[in-house]
């Protein structure tokens, strides 16, 4: 039997698999075409409405003038402001999500070896990432505001109290709550892989009398690199095309634009301004910045795999 | 590793008590209370808003507001929970439902197919290269997407309409559920499948008796993420919705605008939103790691 089989299966299976062109574009038709149509359809018309001058709510038609619009967006402080405060949220939000997720997926998985207390600490740490952003913002503007809770508490400690959603703290406020909300995503992620590693790695470390430090930084780490790696790079993405907490916490952005970031600009340029124009500019600049991150990303990684 | 055998000899014999009463005793014990501490302090971050939210939500409207807020409710009253169920909240939790479901239902069903294909024919399906080109759509800020699409929909009457909002939801949901499929397929051994042509099999046949039975616990992950992007959902339920379908993040915006927030309605809806991944969490908590790992964690 086991001789005759190889030499059977294979023609059956890959007449039946291989061979084929027309089944698996029809399988990929319906996903690829949706996808297409709310994608590059927008790419392209934004595009073209970038190089015009268009405000619908005043009944004009589109004014073509060419690249101005890219000139005032590139020349604007306000552009920049929103870039810088888009930097603070990737760099400082991010990196205090790796770190403190990281530290507390392997503090969990060390020191904490009872069953059931792992099950409920996860639990309880995941619970804020399964929440929408606009509940997550409410409650954050909620504690935030002028009477709130956390001035409430600075005031019982005998501290000032802060404009939390001001013109100085609120992107801050914004990267606590989104700490508060995704710090659970990496945890999660190298806490995982960290259960995967087989104890019989870390016995000869052990038995070399190698400290929980030096076995955590020099085995751990390095092997859960990639998964790191992933974990990093989906919160980078998810928090650079960030809208919907700020937009909640700092009343869109406000006081003024000081909160802004780009995406919001370009939601308050588009849906408040309506200067379509000027705010298809500001989408297409921000979906380039995305494309070329996500090519260079693809290259890196077909390079490692 | 440069020690002597003498070494390694003399280590010995501490070494074999330090094994018996855990190692570095000491240092273990005090890192262990650092740990313990951390770990308490950051529960109690993560814990606090949960409170404060159901917490509130207990309050008639006015204590919401109280000077100094009160830390639990000095007037206990569930007359916010009363509230969910007039119109705009509970038409609202509605809707979300709908399109909740309609967009996930799709998503899995089209991304299953695209995914399979993905894996299995990847030469005439343009394979890695085009899922990647799908999971890069998830990088684009959503405003980019929502300003055309806003015009697009438009001109062919979907604001506002269910239809519209499903197909929206899908374009972000169809990209994330193929990319997921595709890795459950190709963690599914072919020779499943093989087996089964040669029992006679057709190939529609086996897809839906051997291969998706076998990728339940994929589409499960699968679902869960798309319903959870669905049900959150919050700059497009604002743009493209209106009066008729408007999923419950649009209307929170709409309780907390001008001098009179109502924060005890606010958070009652915030608690009430929170009730289904809530649950998601608690009962499927592993497929959903899976998912939100894009299928790296296995």
């Amino acid at each position: 039997m086991s001789t005759v089989e190889p030499t059977l299966k294979r023609p059956v299976a890959s007449r039946v698999l291989s061979g084929q062109t027309l089944v698996p574009r029809l399988l990929v038709l319906p996903a690829v075409l949706i996808v297409a149509l709310t994608t590059l359809y927008p790419a392209v018309w934004s595009l073209w409405i970038s190089l015009h001058s268009w405000f619908p709510s005043q009944g004009t038609g589109r004014i073509w003038v060419g690249l101005e619009n890219y000139k005032d967006v590139l020349g604007s402080d306000r552009f920049w402001h929103a870039m810088k405060n888009l930097a603070y949220f990737v760099v400082v939000g991010v990196g205090v999500q790796m770190v403190l997720g990281i530290a507390l997926a392997l503090a969990l998985y060390e020191f904490v070896k009872k069953a059931w207390l792992r099950v409920v600490l996860l639990t309880v740490f995941l619970m804020p990432m399964m929440l929408s952003p606009a509940v997550v913002g409410d409650i954050w503007r909620f504690i935030y505001q002028r009477a709130g809770v956390l001035n409430y508490f600075f005031e019982q400690l005998g501290l000032p109290q802060q404009d939390w959603t001001g013109a100085k703290l609120g992107i801050w406020a914004v990267i606590l709550s989104d700490i508060w909300q995704w710090t659970a995503l990496p945890m999660l992620v190298v806490f995982a892989g960290r259960a995967a590693i087989p104890d019989s790695l870390f016995e000869a470390a052990r038995l070399d009398g190698a400290s929980w430090w030096y076995r955590t930084t020099r085995i751990t780490l390095p092997l859960l690199r990639d998964l790191i790696i992933i974990a990093l790079l989906l919160r980078m993405m998810d928090s650079y095309k960030i809208i919907d907490s700020v937009f909640v916490i700092t009343n869109r952005g406000g006081p003024g634009t000081s909160n802004e970031l780009p995406g919001l600009m370009a939601y308050t340029t588009a849906f408040v301004d309506f200067d379509i124009g000027k705010a298809a500019t500001i989408t297409w600049l921000l979906g380039t910045i995305a494309l070329v991150f996500m090519r260079l990303f693809w290259i890196a990684f077909r390079r490692r795999a | 590793m440069s020690t002597t055998t003498q070494d390694s000899v003399r280590r010995e014999a501490p070494r074999a008590r330090e094994t018996a009463s855990e190692p570095g005793r000491d240092t273990f014990r005090i890192g262990r209370w650092a740990i313990s501490i951390g770990l308490i302090v950051y529960g109690i971050f993560l814990i606090f808003p949960f409170y404060w939210t159901i917490n509130t939500s207990l309050k008639p409207s006015p204590e919401a507001l109280a000077q100094p807020p009160t830390l639990v409710p000095n007037d206990f009253t569930t007359s916010s929970y009363s509230w969910l169920t007039s119109t705009t909240p509970s038409s609202a939790l509605i809707d979300s439902l709908v399109v909740t479901l309609g967009s996930t239902a799709l998503a899995v069903l089209f991304g299953a197919m695209a995914g399979y294909a993905f894996s299995r024919w990847p030469k005439p399906t343009g394979g890695e290269e085009m899922a990647f080109f799908l999971l890069s759509t998830r990088i684009f800020p959503p405003v980019a997407v929502a300003l055309p699409i806003y015009f697009a929909f438009d001109r062919f009457r979907l604001l506002d309409t269910y239809t519209g909002m499903i197909l929206l939801y899908l374009s972000f949901g169809i990209p994330l559920a193929t990319w997921l499929m595709r890795s459950f397929f190709d963690e599914l051994p072919r020779s499943y499948e093989e087996a089964a042509y040669l029992d006679g099999y057709g190939r529609i046949e086996t897809f839906f008796k051997v291969t998706l039975p076998l990728v339940a616990p994929g589409i499960v992950a699968t679902a869960i993420l798309t319903a959870l992007f669905s049900w959150n959902e919050f700059l497009f339920a604002l743009i493209i919705g209106g009066d008729h379908v408007k999923t419950y993040p649009a209307i929170i915006p709409t309780l907390a605008t001008g001098f009179q927030v109502d924060w005890s309605h606010i958070t009652a809806l915030s608690v009430a939103a929170m009730v289904p991944p809530v649950l998601v969490v608690i009962f499927l908590r592993k497929h959903l790691v899976r998912g939100m790992s894009l299928g790296a964690v296995k």
